[in-house]
């Protein structure tokens, strides 16, 4: 009685393995084929507006994403991309605040209160022609770092 | 059977079978001519003639019910209708979100137009979406009452255990059908929730990632991201969901039927046909049919404006049942989102495997104690909520309440 009650089972479970073990790399390829295709990396580089645009301190091209941040001569490039859950942030005084979970920050970048943790990104910044500024958005440097204008 | 059955040998339980299915024969006949006896009880003779076990004609939809049920489980205080509640809000949803369904275009722009075609231009499209809506918030809000319920009566340790762990299954999926519902208009208020929220799943280790990707299909919120929250919202969560209520449903017959208290008299354990429940429930359908009508048409849903990535309002306000976990989020992300929802989830699932008590009843004292933690927790929700909605101006900065509001709580 015990040995059937054991040869059932086992070939329970042996019947469980054989059905499992196909659905394994179809579940694997479920999740990857559900994951989306891989990112293209995507230079973006955009002509944000010229060097007469920006006026001292901060400068806000919302439709790039981006603000302008001039401080003394040097000139740098701040996501306004919230670094504590993403939503855009605004220009609140000398500095920026995030409409979503009141988030404030510095000029450069540097937090005043949470609930973010890290600095708003900064992306890499150029001058061409002379006055024409262009932003690198698929770069991220260091936060406070200064363009010579 | 098969459970009962681990420690014993199979000669055993062949031995068992017959007489157990004898006992429950008894004890039905016993229930009978208890009910019989109830004397002058124009109910009690009724019943004695339903109560007929095998009686031919019974159908699909009679066999979710037992063939009698007790007076007790008929009351109000057993149950507070909110089972039946959620299977009504169901089905409105069920049928509103089919029509729906018809005029919906699944993609970043199209979103918005489409529901807005619904919402302006098709006739009672308003009136629709409102009901949708409108069950959904009360499919929520009825899910929360029926937990508290069944904490409250202590209906989760033994036996019944898996059938509160399928509970708290569906109370996930159906937040997760309410929020992917919520996203699915594309107007601005869904998308800043949408931004938020998969920002969010960042903080979560090991899951966060596969999820973000699973609920995105992109680096960033676009067409594929709407695709994916459409078949979410119309196939993958109700048909999870209508698998995890059939179980739910059967096991609440396996654990037979409502857990009652210890201590009934006779006449609150009387078996009565279970065209009383029957008649209950369609008592249920027919009140929250006229509340959802009525509603709806006094208050119909609104649409808000296209998104714009780059001009979120100030302050970015979420729907009402998310506001609380915006609140808590801005102080923290992982200590005011992932830690609260792991620490909650943690205890909901955990607690009655320490309940104790025997044949299925928890300790009293503990019964209390969890009783205690889950009115704390849906009042701390309720508190952030009324925080979040009335105490945050621009930038999420603390302001006092509006004059209309003061008054209004007080």
């Amino acid at each position: 009685m015990n040995d059937i009650s054991i040869k059932r089972r086992l070939l329970g479970w042996l019947s469980l393995v054989a059905i499992g073990a196909p659905l394994l790399p179809v579940a694997a390829m479920a999740r990857r084929f559900l994951g989306a295709p891989g990112s293209i990396r995507v230079e973006r580089k955009v002509v944000v507006g010229t060097l007469d645009e920006v006026t001292q301190g901060i400068t806000v091209f919302r439709e790039h994403g981006i603000a302008l941040v001039k401080d003394g001569g040097g000139l740098s490039a701040i996501s306004l991309a919230c670094t504590h859950l993403g939503c855009t942030v605004g220009q609140a005084g000398d500095g920026f605040a995030c409409p979503c979970h009141g988030s404030r920050f510095r000029r450069d970048g540097t937090v005043v209160n949470g609930p973010a943790t890290t600095s708003l990104a900064a992306h890499d910044l150029q001058v061409v022609e002379g006055r024409r500024i262009v932003v690198d958005l698929g770069t991220t440097v260091e936060a406070g770092m200064k363009f010579q204008a | 059977m098969k459970r009962n059955a681990g420690n014993v040998d199979k000669a055993k339980e062949c031995a068992v079978q017959p007489g157990a299915v004898q006992d429950t024969d008894t004890r039905r006949g016993l229930g009978d001519s208890r009910s019989t006896e109830g004397v002058g009880d124009r109910q009690g003779s009724a019943a004695a003639g339903a109560t007929m076990t095998g009686k031919p004609g019974r159908g699909f939809f009679a066999h979710l019910h037992f063939p009698s049920v007790s007076v007790r489980s008929l009351r109000f205080k057993a149950t507070w209708g909110a089972g039946v509640l959620l299977i009504v809000c169901f089905v409105i949803l069920a049928g509103s979100g089919i029509l729906l369904a018809f005029a919906y275009q699944p993609d970043f722009q199209g979103a918005y137009e489409s529901v807005w075609e619904i919402t302006f231009n098709y006739p009672y499209g308003r009136l629709l979406r409102s009901v949708h809506y409108l069950a959904g918030n009360l499919f929520f809000l009825a899910s929360l009452l029926h937990l508290l319920r069944v904490i409250w009566a202590g209906a989760y340790s033994g036996a019944r255990y898996r059938n509160y762990v399928y509970g708290l299954a569906l109370l996930v999926i159906g937040f997760g059908a309410l929020a992917t519902g919520y996203f699915l208009p594309m107007s601005e208020i869904s998308y800043w929730a949408l931004v938020v929220g998969t920002r969010f799943l960042d903080y979560f280790p090991v899951v966060g990632l596969p999820v973000k990707r699973l609920l995105m299909g992109g680096e960033e919120i676009g067409d594929a991201t709407v695709v994916r929250l459409y078949v979410l919202h119309l196939t993958i969560l109700p048909l999870v969901f209508i698998g995890f209520a059939s179980l739910h449903l059967w096991r609440i017959r396996k654990d037979q039927g409502l857990l009652k208290p210890i201590s009934l008299g006779p006449e609150e354990l009387r078996k009565v046909s279970y065209t009383f429940a029957v008649r209950r429930e369609w008592m249920v359908f027919l009140l929250v049919v006229i509340a959802l009508l009525s509603w709806a048409l006094a208050s119909p849903v609104e649409l808000g404006p296209r998104p714009a990535p780059a001009y979120p309002p100030n302050p970015v306000k979420a729907a009402w049942f998310f506001v609380a976990l915006q609140e808590t989020l801005s102080y923290s992300a992982f200590w005011g989102g992932v830690v609260p929802l792991g620490v909650v989830a943690a205890v909901f699932l955990l607690f009655p495997l320490f309940a104790g008590g025997r044949d299925g009843y928890p300790l009293l004292a503990r019964r209390k104690v969890f009783s205690a933690v889950a009115l704390a927790t849906l009042l701390a929700y309720a508190a952030f909520t009324l925080l979040g909605l009335c105490c945050r101006g621009p930038n999420w900065s603390f302001t006092m309440p509006s004059l209309g509001v003061q008054l209004l709580l007080w």
